[in-house]
């Protein structure tokens, strides 16, 4: 039995291995970036088991190094180099296993908690177990700072209030995060709601702020609802909204500048097949087909990337603990300095 | 002030380009011209300085925004880096004929560029991307120096090879230090190059949790700079342990080198990265080079 076990921790704790697990990293990096599955590799079983493999050696590779070597100050900064490989390698596994990351839309005095439903897009790791219901976020009010008459940058005003009873009013901008815990919220775009009002025969149908997607593109940015169906009636529509609207030569609308200056909401309404445009200035309504389209109002609404990851902490410390165990490792050292000189 | 700093450019690139004829020389002949190439070296890089000095005043932030800001800053980091090298180690002179020349190539490809002032994205805005910068010219630096050696112990071992007896040994042969001092400097590189990628890919990590929320997302030059960071620890791994000296070790460092190359340079033109600021003026300068 104990010739078994010196057997597997002479194995385990082998250099060589270590060689060929970095190797074996190093490749599927490279294949990961150069086949097509791409990023698909790094969440693999193969991939998973390699790094468990090499997180297992680094152990006992370490463990051996440091029982060794205990006394000697030349190996403290090897030591800890390799016990912060250990740290950021669980703590990459904590993130791999237990993290979440989603896209949350919120309007301005809106509401929204940590529902997996409220994501419109949302990614989970295997461990999360739907773990939601952490936070509420409110939308309090949202800043446009222009430079000249393009948008420099948007701020928000939010409310998170934790499960925990706590509440916290922060600003949040693009690069600008808030951070709480675990968790932690980015201010990933924004944009605007017009409140459009639909009648079908003097009766309301729809009556909400819609939400227009935000496209940048180089030197213009457009708002625009993509197509889909009209809630609560049977026909579909599309449109793009249109802060400050200028007509061109050719009869086409465009954007003058950034600023809300000529407000104009432009549809196109599918009714029983036949495509009607419909285009509104703010407060004019407009019939078409039995419908009546009202142009009410315009909010604003911002889309924020939250993300939960107890992985986080755990490498940042690793990375601390890192750059010690590096800056150790190259301190140079008396004794090494003598035997350099006599050698060369 | 964009022609000032144009002009002044130029000078350093002259004055580069002198200092590598007389690296050049100086290995082929019996006379040492190292001390006269280190001369007109430093007043290469008074130049570059001025003129990165220059653009940081005009942009109003160090530069390294955009392929002209990139590459020039790089050369001005590399000279900096082999003149403090050959400041603490006199007998690495000689690696100036293989560095410098570099220095000015990235000159020339940075002037060809579009000096236009472009807008920094908010994120760009932290100290960590300083120290992020800083450590990526430095482990350039390193790898650069190492693969230089590299390449050096290559060529006087093959004609060490070649050598008869009774052949007449070559000035520049005879000028390199022995092949075991080679390898260990280079060994010795590696190891600067490996804890400066480490710091690199920390303050990288850092920066893009902050900006991003994530510290890693197997961006392609991030992943590209893990896998340089593992070939040089690769490399280490494999002298101490497995004896992987001389031309084994050569080899792999020349490799790595390669790798850090790509990874800096070569990923943006293929990939949509996190440092997509260079990929737009580099397709320029091909395209602007075959009109």
């Amino acid at each position: 039995m104990i010739k078994y076990t010196k057997c597997i921790n002479k194995i385990l704790s082998s250099r060589k291995l270590a060689i060929y697990l970095i190797a074996g990293i190093a490749l599927i990096s490279v294949f990961g970036m150069v086949l097509p599955a791409g990023k698909k590799i790094f969440k693999s079983i193969l991939f998973l088991i390699l790094i468990f493999c090499f997180l297992v050696n680094l152990i006992f590779c370490t463990s051996k190094q440091i029982f060794r070597h205990m006394k000697k100050r030349k190996f403290i900064g090897y030591s800890i180099f390799h016990l912060s490989l250990i740290v950021i390698t669980i703590g990459a596994l904590l993130t791999l296993g237990f993290s979440m990351n989603g896209y949350l839309v919120v309007g301005l005095g809106e509401i929204r908690g940590d529902k997996h439903e409220n994501y419109a897009k949302i990614e989970e790791g295997k461990f999360f177990n739907e773990r939601h219901g952490r936070f509420n976020i409110t939308l309090k009010d949202q800043t446009r700072y222009f430079k000249g008459e393009k948008i420099k940058y948007t701020s928000s005003l939010i409310n998170i209030g934790t499960n925990s009873g706590n509440q916290y009013t922060r600003e949040i901008s693009y690069g600008n995060p808030v951070t709480l815990g675990n968790l932690m919220f980015y201010h990933h775009n924004s944009g605007y709601a017009p409140l459009i009002e639909v009648k079908e025969n003097g009766k309301i149908v729809m009556q909400s702020y819609v939400i227009f997607r935000t496209e940048e593109h180089p030197n213009l940015v457009t708002f625009s609802l993509p197509a889909g169906k009209l809630p609560g009636t049977n026909i579909t529509w599309q449109g793009v909204f249109y802060p400050d609207a200028a007509v061109d030569k050719k009869g086409n609308y465009f954007n003058k500048t950034q600023l809300l200056r000529n407000l104009l909401l432009k549809l196109s309404v599918d009714i029983k097949g036949k495509s009607t445009p419909v285009v509104l200035k703010k407060g004019q309504t407009l019939a078409v087909g039995g419908y009546e389209f009202k142009f009410e109002d315009l909010s604003k609404w911002t889309g924020f990337d939250v993300i939960y990851d107890p992985g986080r902490r755990v490498v940042m410390f690793g990375g601390v603990l890192m750059t010690i165990g590096l800056v150790l490792m190259y301190l140079p050292l008396p004794q090494v300095k003598k035997k350099k000189t006599e050698e060369f | 002030m964009v022609k000032t700093q144009l002009i002044i450019f130029w000078v350093a690139v002259g004055l580069y380009v002198a200092a590598s004829v007389l690296y050049i020389i100086g290995l082929n002949f019996k006379k040492d011209y190292n001390r006269l190439a280190v001369i007109f070296t430093t007043l290469g890089f008074v130049a570059n300085s001025v003129a990165t000095g220059l653009r940081w005043n005009q942009v109003g932030h160090f530069p390294y925004y955009g392929a002209y800001e990139v590459y020039t800053s790089y050369a001005w980091g590399l000279a900096l880096f082999f003149l403090t090298a050959q400041f603490f180690k006199p007998s690495l002179r000689f690696i100036g004929a293989f560095i410098i020349p570099i220095s000015f190539i990235m000159i020339g490809i940075g002037i060809m560029n579009s000096t236009e002032m472009k807008e920094i994205p908010r994120t760009y805005f932290t100290f960590w991307l300083g120290v992020h910068i800083a450590f990526a010219k430095l482990a350039y630096g390193s790898g650069l120096i190492a693969a230089a050696l590299s390449v050096i112990y290559l060529i006087k071992e093959r004609k060490s090879g070649e050598l008869g007896d009774e052949e007449k040994v070559p000035h520049w042969y005879d000028k390199l230090p022995e092949l075991k001092k080679i390898d260990y400097l280079s060994y010795r590189f590696v190891a600067l190059a490996f804890f400066m990628l480490a710091i690199m890919i920390i303050s990288g990590a850092i920066w893009a949790a902050k900006a991003w929320g994530r510290y890693w997302g197997w961006d392609p030059i991030e992943t590209w700079a893990l896998v340089s960071w593992l070939v040089y620890g690769l490399a280490l791994h494999l002298y101490r342990t497995s004896s992987w000296r001389g031309r084994k070790m050569a080899l792999i460092t020349i490799g790595a080198l390669i790798l850090v190359v790509f990874a800096f340079f070569g990923i943006p033109l293929i990939y949509d990265t996190a440092h997509e600021h260079l990929t737009v003026s580099l397709l320029t300068t091909i395209g602007q080079s075959q009109a």
